[in-house]
């Protein structure tokens, strides 16, 4: 467990110093800053537009955090050796990948929670200064689950990551499997949902709506994990949801692991070159 | 401490890129506890393979490595080898107390003993004054002491230095070799790969010579060297007469007899015994 910490430290502190992170912190934070014009651009639907806008901000920053950053650190450590450095210590491979992913990991969650802390503070001080027909809920344990929700989807694009950076070397392979990976999650309930709306279901039909049912264990929907709605609402977080909001934490919880668990198999099998 | 056994070691070759490459062809070598190996060779030998596998970051194809009796190079076994890799890759925004800080706590250091560490390291190496600036910031020499004090903060038993001139300027090279002979002096065992022959020639008494993948000698570098038919005489008054055969000697040492003070047979040296056995293979 020290190794992990000391590891996940110095990934954490490495991130932190470069200047590409703190580039896009500062654009990240402009960007939500901006959030503040929708005031004249907007009439009743202003929370909403708001809270949507802010949480989309979130998760571009994160996306463009996890594809840009974080593939480049883990291919950094493979094409330039560091990786070497780093496993003539007494680390072994699993070690590597858990300390890894918890720096990531860590240093998005403080990039995310500083984006989050603006728009909190940005909505509260929103809301008082236009009238209650525009923005007339704010649920603040709602936006809390929605960003909570948002981190799981984003730790498991990073977990996504490692994963594809311990088959593929290179940064730009491991960003656009990455990337198609995310495409492919938003897409397959869309698709599911438009083959359960033919009328005329046959043999066929069931045999790809079953395929689809089996790749979505591989694609996980991530739109149960959108919340959003829930922001503007004072409804309980279950109701709206449809579902106890631990059930799809805790199923991602599970597909996070057996991909971390299998990032760490292939880690140790593969020769580092 | 290391025995590599009949090993075999192929990369495997890309698609229209470039075929397998069977990088150790059957090497077989042992360093015992408290020597010093030399491993020289020519680029794409087959010498970073043998570190690589020696570090546990690939695994042989055929044979066996064993390291420190540990046949994968666990972790464990991880804790007593100090790794000087070829290209001093560190993380570029870390200072170099961070790094040694890193390395102490991967390696279960006491905090006290790091730190007195650290110091005796940095000092000895010539870095204390930069240990807080960035690793990103230091130069090439600079950064392979920083990479050199790494390895040595855990007091390893064993050490794999890959190139550990390189980078370095004159007094560099000669502050680094002191300090491999007062690691010998402590009985560290040593393995390290140079293509800087004289410096090999000034660390170690014991050489393997790789090429091809194959292992072309191993021993002595007094067994490997020949002696030449060609002999210096040192006079009283600094002059060095030469003789180019028996004969002419005789004839100098009656001729010369009350100025000679030594006389000495002159030695191939390691660089051209290296050409002639790799030569010798090739032909």
């Amino acid at each position: 467990m020290n190794r992990i910490m000391a590891l996940a430290y110095i990934t954490f502190l490495d991130g932190l110093r470069r200047n590409a992170v703190w580039g896009l912190c500062i654009f990240a934070l402009l960007c939500e800053v901006c959030g503040v014009f929708f005031i004249d651009f907007f009439g009743h639907d202003l929370g909403r537009a708001i809270s949507d806008f802010q949480s989309s901000i979130m998760w571009a920053a994160g996306m463009i955090f996890i594809l840009f950053y974080a593939v480049q650190a883990l291919a950094w450590d493979d094409a330039h050796r560091n990786i070497d450095s780093i496993l003539a210590r007494p680390i072994s491979r699993t070690e590597y990948v858990l300390g890894s992913m918890a720096g990531l990991s860590l240093l998005l969650l403080c990039f995310e929670f500083l984006l989050f802390s603006l728009a909190l503070i940005e909505i509260s001080w929103i809301r008082p200064h236009i009238g209650e027909v525009y923005f007339p809920v704010f649920s603040v344990s709602h936006f809390i689950a929605t960003w909570l929700a948002l981190q799981v989807i984003l730790l498991t694009h990073l977990s996504i990551v490692v994963l594809v950076s311990a088959v593929i070397r290179g940064a730009f392979p491991v960003m656009l499997i990455t990337l198609a990976y995310s495409l492919i999650c938003s897409g397959l309930p869309v698709v599911r949902e438009s083959l359960h709306q033919q009328q005329h279901a046959d043999a066929l039909t069931h045999g790809l709506d079953s395929m689809l049912q089996v790749m979505s264990m591989v694609f996980p929907d991530f739109s149960k994990l959108d919340w959003k709605d829930s922001v503007l609402s004072h409804q309980s977080l279950q109701s709206i949801i449809g579902m106890p909001a631990w059930l799809p934490f805790g199923l991602i919880g599970i597909y996070l692991s057996v991909i971390l668990f299998l990032a760490c198999i292939i880690y140790q099998r593969r020769d580092i070159l | 401490m290391i025995r590599f056994i009949d090993t075999h070691k192929t990369y495997p070759g890309q698609i229209n890129v470039s075929p397998a490459y069977h990088a150790l062809k059957g090497i077989s070598l042992a360093l015992g506890q408290g020597e010093t190996l030399g491993l020289i060779g020519q680029n794409g030998a087959g010498k970073s393979t043998s570190i690589r596998l020696i570090m546990g970051y690939m695994r042989a194809d055929q044979g066996k490595v064993i390291v420190l009796g540990d046949e994968n190079s666990s972790p464990a076994t991880r804790q007593h080898i100090g790794y000087l890799p070829e290209i001093s890759a560190l993380p570029s925004n870390l200072t170099c107390m961070e790094l040694l800080r890193f390395v102490g706590h991967c390696s279960g250091v006491q905090k006290k003993q790091m730190d007195e560490r650290s110091e005796m390291l940095l000092e000895r190496l010539g870095i204390w004054h930069e240990r807080k600036r960035r690793l990103n910031t230091y130069s090439k020499g600079m950064q392979q002491r920083a990479s050199f004090a790494a390895a040595l903060m855990h007091d390893p038993e064993l050490l794999i230095l890959d190139e550990p001139m390189s980078g370095l300027d004159p007094i560099g090279r000669s502050e680094i070799i002191g300090l491999i002979h007062d690691l010998r002096s402590q009985g560290k065992s040593i393995l390290f790969c140079s293509h800087l022959l004289d410096d090999v020639e000034r660390i170690t008494d014991r050489v393997a010579i790789i090429h091809q993948g194959h292992m072309l000698y191993d021993g002595a570098i007094t067994d490997l060297c020949a002696d030449q038919t060609e002999w210096s005489i040192d006079m009283q008054d600094g002059e060095v007469m030469a003789a180019y055969d028996e004969k002419e000697l005789s004839a100098l040492l009656h001729q010369h007899a009350n100025r000679i003070i030594g006389v000495r047979q002159a030695r191939e040296s390691l660089q051209d015994a290296f050409v002639r056995v790799v030569q010798g293979f090739q032909a």
